[in-house]
């Protein structure tokens, strides 16, 4: 095990640049991390192998990989929680270099003075919010420093307005979205004074609406108080426009250390690694004309050069492009009879409103999308249509019965509702045990459900039948909860986000098993509820969004994603390909979905502009 | 008729065999049926923890509500079990001013009153002497209970445990009910406890409703995968009764597993985020919050002080215990 002594300690809150509270610029510094290896045991595998890596003041950093491929186990050791805290052996260093050309070896440094120079935030804002209260938890850190009142208070107010919570400070944590408690986690790590932030996956919980204000806060804190940020991050699509580097990981090395509009091309590089790289990229790579400047970050700037190259094209030619739109699909809508009816529910929670008389008819063998904004009613909608929730007022039938309050183990013989934590769906010792579960608490009676094996098949761990449940990554619990509702023969699902915290190759396993399960069940109806729009697109019939309780939108996701003002103002944003679309084609009432298929339409577009420039 | 069930029930061996065993067996079933009914395991999470209102005694320094409970425990140990039920009295006027939710009173009651019931009932069957009374004698085939009977003496003694802990309980839980955790750091960080015991409490008190709420996850995933926590419809009769108890005691190692290992999981990242915090590095911890204290406070100092006077005087005049 490799330890430095630091060669100087830092005074509680004189990190270097601290504290960058109150728009002032954090100073200059820089953070090396030169790990020869780190191991979590002597004997095992290298988790981190030959990282040399810096990062600098203003500088916002993207950290991209597969699961397992030691990214945030990279994002703790720059934190300087490796390996005196969270233990391993490491060969190497990670020093912080300040203006004034003092090094500090953070690996040595106690915890406390280590986060006043880089400090981090972890993906389940829950357990990183120890106090009651919003002010009380951002003041936690300076109040242990014994600094004084009047430095505890500047630093909440300064915390707090970074993140734009002021407003926050006196409501108590747990009335919270989960994007305030997201902000109200950095906060509290600003209000140590680090020059230098680390977030490993801050936003894996939240709306898109939630990630896009988290990712500006953390943009202005890089570009505007001159905070050094590293983000280990899934959603590329949505984060990398704000980047200024990104760095692939995968099997504890550093692959690739780019500026984002370099760093995806070729794309080959990404899919081998098991990352999908964003969607505009892969359009720029079937569609290389218009990018030769690099790969578009934003969806503006996609639609910037795609404007460019059309001028020139119709300049060329001298004729008027026309806009191509997809097909368009007649509206999904039900038929037959229903799975789940709901007429005029009403819940609310505490005096506030969480479906305000809503209705909704799902058909059977329908797979409907429900999205919305955190805190929007989905969940409240999906609760309230198993049971677990009584309405206020309406009610819910399900397969033509009344779905009865309380009584759950009923509702779950026709309908299984998979739950966002799938942790707390799984009870056995064993993979086998687990599918073995529903067997021994007995099948509904007329279902002709399919044996375990079968299952264990069908879900891709019919080798790892010994394996215990909290061994397997979380992709394969995901897939394990899944196939142990089907052991039940279900005639519905209810899937609450199941993709959350999945990385692509888990993703892509997750949507294969859903494309299985939906060939050799035809009938199974399946309600999603998700922020995954690449889910709707590939597998919802019909979408509803919600907003406040209320349906604002049912149609086609085609359609659906045509109308971004709409979705944004439920809190939810199309995917980067379809709002391209939407913003080429304004009127289109239909959008591609995938980077494919647009480019498509786009070749379409020439030929067409060139056919009726021929004529 | 009447005459003839009289007699079979209490002049007959098999009768009065029946009501010791209703005696023995059905009244301590009754804390878990009021449980059962009136709070479920849902209804864990209104249990201990804070609830937000704009009342006067949300409004007190939290020190003074933290000596609260302190004084009336010591109080209730000094005092004659009569004098005890007085003082019971006195606790509730916070509670009046307080005007709890109606969720919360019916927890309040069954969390309070069922075990002072139990108490009442256990001292009442053991705590006899062969000179009492006895209101029920047991019959020789319940010998093997090791009580004789349900004797008078030993509910009295009974009530006077009960009066001690109502009004304990009663007087903690205002501080509980009414005290954001934050304030509890900092009451107890002020009152020179340690503050890595203010934190511990802080947390316990943060995180007890999610831990309740993530009982309550669980255990609807376990009925999603077929296991039937329901409660039964006729929640009254002994069978019933029996069965959901029975179903919820073999559900205890399904549902610990994904509690523990989830809770575990957190602790690991609390510890870190309190140590990065600088938890315990200086033995000055300064606070954010400042404390003034007002009207109110004033006027419950004075009932505190005039409290501790009038148990003085009612010591003085043989009221006391001891």
């Amino acid at each position: 095990m490799s330890r430095r002594r630091q060669s100087d300690v830092a005074r509680p809150g004189a990190g270097p640049g601290a504290p960058a509270l109150h728009g002032r610029k954090s100073g200059r510094f820089e953070l090396r991390a030169a790990i020869s290896s780190f191991r979590y045991h002597e004997q095992g595998p290298a988790v981190l192998t030959g990282v040399e890596l810096s990062f600098g003041p203003g500088e916002m950093v993207v950290i991209a990989g597969p699961s397992g491929s030691g990214k945030s186990t990279l994002a703790l050791a720059l934190a300087g929680l490796v390996p005196g805290r969270v233990g391993g052996c490491l060969d190497g260093q990670v020093t912080l270099h300040s203006g004034t050309g003092v090094a500090l070896d953070l690996t040595s440094l106690p915890l406390h003075e280590a986060a006043q120079h880089v400090g981090i935030t972890f993906q389940n804002p829950e357990y990183q919010l120890i106090q009651y209260q919003v002010a009380a938890e951002v003041a936690f850190g300076p109040e242990n420093l014994g600094l004084p009142h009047e430095e505890v208070v500047a630093r909440v107010h300064g915390a707090l307005a970074a993140v734009r919570a002021d407003d926050l400070a006196q409501e108590a944590i747990s009335s919270l979205s989960g994007g305030q408690k997201q902000r109200v986690a950095i906060a509290a790590a600003l209000a140590m004074a680090p020059p230098l932030l680390v977030l490993d996956e801050p936003t894996s919980d939240l709306d898109p609406v939630g990630t896009q204000q988290v990712m500006e806060i953390l943009h202005e804190l890089s570009h505007t108080r001159g905070h050094g940020v590293v983000l280990v991050e899934h959603k590329l699509d949505e984060v990398v426009r704000y980047a200024d580097r990104v760095i692939l990981v995968d099997g504890g090395r550093v692959l690739i250390d780019e500026h984002p509009r370099r760093a995806f091309l070729p794309t080959a590089r990404w899919h081998a690694a098991g990352v999908r790289p964003p969607e505009l990229v892969t359009l720029a790579e079937l569609v290389p004309g218009p990018f030769t400047a690099g790969a578009p970050l934003s969806v503006e700037a996609a639609a910037a050069a795609l404007a460019d190259a059309r001028l020139v094209l119709t300049d060329a030619l001298g004729a008027q492009v026309e806009t191509v739109s997809p097909a368009p699909a007649a509206r999904a809508t039900p038929s037959g009879p229903p799975a789940f009816e709901a007429h005029g529910l009403r819940v609310s929670y505490k005096g506030k409103v969480a479906l305000a008389d809503l209705s909704l008819r799902v058909a059977q063998g329908e797979w409907l999308a429900l999205i919305g904004a955190n805190g929007s009613g989905k969940t409240t909608l999906g609760a309230t249509l198993m049971g677990f929730l009584t309405p206020d007022a309406g009610r819910a039938s399900c397969f033509g019965e009344p779905v009865r309050f309380g009584r759950i183990a009923k509702q779950a013989d026709r309908v299984g509702y998979l739950f966002q934590n799938v942790d707390d769906m799984l009870f056995g010792a064993s993979v086998a045990a687990e599918l073995e579960f529903t067997a021994r608490h007995g099948v509904p009676a007329g279902h002709d459900a399919p044996s375990a094996a079968e299952v264990a098949a069908l879900i891709g761990l019919a080798d790892r039948g010994a394996a215990h449940p909290y061994n397997l990554s979380g992709g394969e619990r995901q897939r394990l909860a899944l196939g142990a509702l089907l052991t039940r023969a279900p005639r519905a699902l209810i899937l609450d986000e199941p993709t959350t915290g999945l990385d692509e190759l888990h993703a892509e396993a997750l949507f294969d098993l859903l494309a299985r399960v939906r060939t050799a069940l035809g009938s199974l109806t399946c309600v999603l509820i998700t922020h995954d729009m690449r889910l709707v697109a590939r597998f919802a019939d019909r979408v509803v969004a919600l907003r406040a309780g209320e349906i604002v939108l049912d149609t086609t996701p085609r359609r659906a994603f045509a109308q971004a003002a709409l979705l944004e103002s439920c809190g939810v944003r199309p995917p980067a390909i379809a709002a391209l679309h939407g913003r080429l084609d304004p009127e289109a009432e239909e959008v591609a979905v995938g980077a494919h298929e647009l480019s498509n339409l786009l070749a379409t577009t020439r030929e067409r502009t060139m056919h009726a420039a021929l004529r | 008729m009447p005459h003839f069930v009289d007699h079979l029930m209490l002049h007959t061996l098999v009768g009065r065999t029946a009501i010791a065993w209703a005696i023995s067996f059905l009244v301590p079933l009754i804390g878990p049926a009021l449980f059962i009914r009136f709070v479920g395991i849902r209804g864990l999470r209104n249990v201990l923890t804070y609830e937000p209102s704009h009342s006067v005694i949300h409004r007190l320094d939290p020190r003074l509500k933290l000596l609260y409970p302190a004084l009336i425990g010591v109080l209730s140990v000094l005092l004659s079990w009569r004098w005890v039920y007085v003082l019971f009295g006195l606790t509730l006027i916070p509670w009046a001013l307080l005007r709890p939710s109606l969720v919360r009173v019916r927890i309040l009651a069954v969390i309070v009153v069922a075990p002072a019931l139990l108490s009442i009932w256990s001292q009442g069957l053991y705590y006899t002497t062969p000179k009492d009374h006895l209101i029920f004698a047991y019959p020789i085939t319940m010998a093997w209970a090791g009580t004789a009977g349900l004797s008078t003496a030993g509910l009295v003694y009974g009530a006077h445990e009960a009066a001690r802990v109502l009004v304990t309980a009663s007087a903690a839980l205002i501080f509980v009910f009414t005290t954001q955790p934050s304030d509890v750091v900092w009451a107890t960080t002020r009152l020179l406890v340690a503050q890595r015991l203010g934190l511990a409490l802080s947390v316990g008190v943060r995180f007890l409703p999610n831990l309740f709420e993530r009982l309550n996850m669980v255990m609807r995933a376990a009925e999603v995968r077929g296991y039937d926590f329901s409660r039964p419809e006729r929640w009254w009769r002994p069978r019933a009764a029996v069965n959901y108890a029975r179903r919820m005691l073999q559900a205890l190692p399904l549902l610990t597993v994904p509690i523990l290992v989830g809770s575990l999981r957190g602790c690991r990242q609390m510890a870190l985020v309190a140590d990065s915090r600088a938890l315990g590095v200086t033995r000055q911890r300064t606070t954010y919050r400042t404390v003034a204290l007002g009207l109110a406070d004033g006027i419950a100092l004075v009932c505190g002080v005039l409290l501790i006077a009038g148990t003085a005087m009612v010591i003085g005049l043989g009221g006391g215990r001891f």
